[in-house]
């Protein structure tokens, strides 16, 4: 039988100005009927343009099909024209994109738009195909379908939203379902709704699924196979287990060790070295080897082949030249990490109680705390409706008391909407409290004197998640360094200039990019920028505002361990806000979780993690994409949402999600309470109660 | 909050300013600019020298009325003999400078109305915009000529009817650009490091307006040399002993049927300029703003 989908040693090319620029380089790939195949790969790797070259889409973005083979159920389509190709758009190929926001039209309704969906290609009657419509709701988990069908865009939740492309991907019962990045812009718990949607139904229907991420958790939880594509090739494909456990290129073992060294604790993080080359400057020879420890002068003069690797597995191919060296090197790796798994796993059983706690500064609570919150809240006023007196307002951060200990990083966590955000602007002055109060250094920051303020300002610094938007794009890198240096100090020209380039040094940055513009630097060097500038008065606090959350995992791992080192350096505190879950857990010593406003959890990072005592907490967990195959959970595929911040559930504001809720739940709501050693929780029924509470009473015995 | 992962497939190395790699696409582009920056020159010398490109002294009469083009007389010569190449040529100091006076008043007062507005935002902005929705109600050309009427023709006062006329549109652009470039990331961030008003409107928000503005104030200065020319032709220009363009065209009406070339001339010389700016302005947005844009 022949294979849905072959690529057939495709390449692809950009019309540039300087020529044609090669952007996917000899890539063959096969997809059978019913089968789902990620392809996996960084920012600038070709994975998109892959994928959109199947439908031929790369033909509006001045991309043209140079050489090779797109085989569609023994049909190659890279030459056929664009009537033939049309004809498959969406009939037999159906796509999903990453932000379904923009992929619907905001002036149609999602009635509408999926029944015209259907009309395009089946010959029904419109209320056939509304019925058809209704239908292919219910089966993508949305709920009151009819109403749905009557609202617009702008009225549905992202999740809800990817729902109806998919619905509207599926209309026509494709035989192969593009989904391009289809939960990078969902949060975590909704994210494995959708994963496990896609599962679902490419089992029922029989539908192959070619998925793109950058995620490798997300591409382990879907696929049959995974493709990891880097620099315009695949370097190695195989079926998921073997990939993941036997990888044989450099490159994906690279990935893998980066994603796992965020569960280990202590030291530094795995990163692979430099970073992604452009595609108009490839290295020769093996694209991989600047960046490889295994590279030999063969990988720098000549480009590996892909090659079946280990023989018997016809299913696994990789294109590295010491496959076989870097195999075994991480066969030892593997079993290096198992042993200090099962060591780790013995410390952490309630004997060993000690040493976990070893992370935490020592007689922390004789000393006074660097920021106190103390029931902070903001609410924002909705704009009422035509004609209505009515008053609404959102409650956006709702009586939130925290405190953050000098030198200490602490993870704030929670889904979008949760009020994470605002409450680092909040504490960075960007917006007014509606209630409570921010102390800092012992100050309450409601009673300020300007020349106080300014002295405030100067100790708090804040590295926002998209870092080319924080940055004015006509400045010059030096200007954006030096900003404020200006607006605080008088020093001379020739010192700013020196403090600039120390201060790019301590990023890790060339002072030579000082006299560059944002626009032509990399996101990794835009957020080593922004770091420097939040660094170079020397502050005490940092607020990192989401601010890896955008970087690619070789990228993000560099980040993350400037940001360690820069601490240990400069004893700086830190606000970590995010929604990357293993991101937190590596780089925060104490975790706060936030649901609708409220401080839900608050505890020590590993604790949190090995025992967490909110059952949004677990939920969170459990929905954080592993790397184990093993752990794929039978989630719930049907539509769970957030409620509305605007109009909070009675009670505890998690019930109408909670398994465990009761009526009480429903009535009463919970109030944050120390349920051990510096943890806190705020749930009427908390998960191992019975454990903590013992330990709890056991340490203050101890104490 | 969205995590997205920056997606740059396309790397373009080596510089990437705005002026160094926008145009390269497109070479008739080029030809235009190139065009119209001739003629700009070329109007601009006759502004700064007009005595070594014109032919005859400005004033000067002659017997040789109403000559048609040739070779003695470029472009022909009016009822009293005059040369109408060489009044052109004087004329072009007065009419760009009414043409960039104009703009910079008109262009000054709108910006600062549009970086109130814009920044402070509330009642001051209703308030400010109402006022300035008032003002574009009233046509410009009508408006300089109630100026121009009122305040007698001179040429300080022909720049301020003009500028007057002229700012409400400077004031809308500048405040729906500060309103844009204040809700930016960068913005926020300036704040927290600790930069004050007066520093975040002078180092960002300002510099951040100035393509814009520049593109605007470009084709205005087309804009103004036009209103000029129309207030001369209606008799409120400045009356000196060499004619402007818009009083050589009013005076050109009454023989338009046996002389066609004392109308057709200055129209065409006008027209020349004007197209020229526009050519110009039109080159200036290609290249300043989609670099920039979408921040």
């Amino acid at each position: 039988m022949h294979p849905l989908l072959k690529l057939d040693r495709l390449s692809i090319d950009f019309r540039t100005k300087d020529g044609p620029l090669r952007v996917v380089d000899d890539v063959s790939l096969e997809i059978r009927a019913g089968e789902i195949v990620c392809l996996v790969g960084e920012s600038g790797s070709g994975k998109t343009v892959t994928s959109l070259s199947i439908m031929r889409l790369t033909d509006y973005e001045r991309a043209v099909i140079s050489e090779g083979e797109l085989l569609f159920d023994g049909r190659n389509l890279a030459h056929v024209s664009r009537k033939e190709i049309e004809a498959l758009r969406g009939k037999r190929i159906g796509m999903i994109f990453q932000q379904p926001m923009n992929a619907l039209d905001p002036l149609f309704s999602i009635g509408s738009q999926i029944i015209d969906a259907i009309m395009a290609h089946r010959r029904t009657s419109r209320s056939e195909a509304r019925r058809i419509a209704l239908d292919l709701l219910t089966k993508v988990g949305i709920t009151e379908p009819e109403l749905r069908l009557k609202q617009y865009p702008f009225e549905l939740s992202g999740g809800m939203l990817q729902r109806v492309m998919i619905a509207i991907a599926l209309s026509c019962e494709p035989d192969l379902l593009i989904a391009d990045e289809p939960t990078t812009a969902l949060d975590v718990t909704i994210q494995m709704q959708i994963l496990q949607l896609i599962r679902e139904l490419s089992r029922q229907l029989g539908m192959s699924v070619l998925l793109i991420t950058h995620d490798f958790g997300v591409a382990v939880q879907l696929a049959d196979r995974i493709a990891v594509m880097y620099a315009g090739k695949i370097v190695e494909q195989g079926e998921t287990r073997k990939l993941l456990t036997q990888p044989e290129h450099p490159y994906t073992q690279g990935l893998i060790r980066s994603v796992e060294s965020y569960q280990r604790q202590g030291g530094e993080l795995y990163t692979i070295r430099g970073t992604i080359p452009p595609l108009s400057a490839l290295p020769g020879g093996c694209r991989f080897h600047p960046r490889c420890e295994y590279a030999s002068d063969r990988c720098r003069a000549e480009e590996p082949p892909v090659v079946h690797a280990g023989g018997a597995g016809r299913e696994h191919q990789v294109a590295c030249w010491h496959a076989a060296i870097a195999a075994e090197a991480f066969a030892l790796y593997r079993r290096a990490r198992q042993a200090e798994e099962a060591a780790a796993s013995e410390d952490s059983s309630p004997q060993a109680q000690p040493k976990v706690k070893a992370r935490h500064q020592p007689a922390r609570s004789q000393q006074a705390p660097l920021i106190e919150l103390r029931q902070l809240s903001k609410s924002f006023p909705l704009r009422g409706r035509l004609f209505t007196r009515q008053k609404r307002a959102v409650q956006a951060v709702d009586g939130v008391t925290l405190q953050i200990h000098e030198r200490e990083t602490l993870g704030l966590v929670g889904e979008s909407g949760c009020g994470k955000t605002t409450l680092g602007r909040l504490i960075m002055q960007l917006e007014e409290p509606t209630g409570g109060e921010i102390v800092f250094e012992a100050r309450s920051l409601r009673s300020l004197s300007a020349s106080e303020s300014r002295d405030i300002r100067r100790k708090m610094q804040v590295v926002f998640q998209d870092p080319a938007g924080s940055m004015n794009p006509r400045w010059r890198v030096e200007e954006i360094v030096a900003e404020p240096l200006l607006v605080h100090t008088s020093l001379r020209e020739q010192d700013r200039e020196r403090l600039v380039s120390e201060t790019l040094q301590m990023v890790g940055l060339n002072p030579d990019i000082r006299t560059r513009y944002p626009i032509q630097l990399s996101g990794g060097q835009l957020q080593r920028v922004s770091i420097a500038r939040a660094i170079i008065l020397r502050p005490r606090f940092i607020l990192l505002d989401e601010a890896v959350s955008a970087l690619d995992i070789s990228v993000q791992s560099h980040i993350v361990n400037l940001l360690k080192s820069l601490q240990r350096q400069l004893g700086l505190t830190y606000l970590f806000i995010a929604h990357g879950l293993d991101v937190v857990r590596y780089i925060s010593d104490r975790i706060g979780v936030m649901y609708l406003g409220q401080l839900v959890e608050l505890a020590p990072a590993d604790e949190l993690f090995r025992r967490p005592a909110h059952p949004y907490t677990r939920a969170l967990l459990d929905a954080s994409p592993s790397l184990d195959p093993d752990r794929r959970q039978p989630h719930e595929a049907r539509e769970i949402e957030l409620p509305s911040p605007i109009n909070p559930p009675s009670g505890c504001r998690y019930h109408t999600r909670c398994p465990l809720a009761s009526e009480r739940c429903r009535r009463e709501q919970p109030q944050l309470r120390q349920i051990g050693e510096d943890r806190y929780v705020a749930c009427h029924d908390p998960l191992g109660a019975e454990q903590l509470k013992s330990r709890g009473m056991a340490a203050e015995g101890a104490g | 909050m969205f995590a997205r992962t920056i997606e740059k497939p396309l790397r373009i190395e080596g510089d990437r300013r705005s002026w160094a790699w926008t145009g390269r696409r497109i070479g008739s582009r080029e030809w235009l600019l190139a065009a119209s920056l001739l003629i700009l020159l070329f109007i601009l010398l006759t502004a700064l020298f007009p005595e070594w490109l014109a032919t005859h002294p400005p004033a000067e009469m002659s017997m040789e009325i109403l000559q048609p083009p040739g070779a003695a007389h470029l472009l022909g010569t009016d009822q009293f003999g005059r040369d109408i190449y060489s009044l052109l040529v004087y004329g072009s100091r007065q009419s760009l400078l009414i043409g960039v006076g104009s703009v910079l008043i008109g262009g000054l007062i709108g910006t600062l109305i549009g970086l109130i507005a814009g920044y402070l935002g509330g009642w001051t902005d209703s308030l400010l915009m109402r006022a300035v929705d008032v003002m574009m109600t009233i046509p410009g050309i009508l408006f300089a000529i109630l100026i121009a009427a009122s305040l007698g023709p001179s040429l300080p006062n022909m720049m301020l009817a003009i500028g007057l006329s002229t700012f409400p549109g400077y004031a809308r652009l500048v405040r729906g650009q500060v309103l844009s470039i204040r809700s930016s990331l960068f913005i926020d961030a300036a704040r927290t490091i600790g930069a004050g008003h007066a520093a975040i409107i002078r180092r960002h928000i300002i510099p951040n307006c100035l393509p814009q503005l520049t593109v605007m104030a470009t084709i205005g200065v087309g804009t103004a040399v036009l209103i000029s020319t129309a207030l001369s032709f209606l008799g409120l220009g400045v009356v000196r002993e060499i004619p402007d363009w818009g009083y050589l065209l009013s005076l050109g009406r009454s023989y338009i049927s046996i002389a066609w070339w004392i109308s057709l001339f200055p129209g065409l010389w006008i027209t020349l300029l004007v197209v020229a700016i526009n050519w110009l302005g039109d080159e200036l947005r290609n290249r300043l703003e989609p670099g920039w844009s979408g921040r």
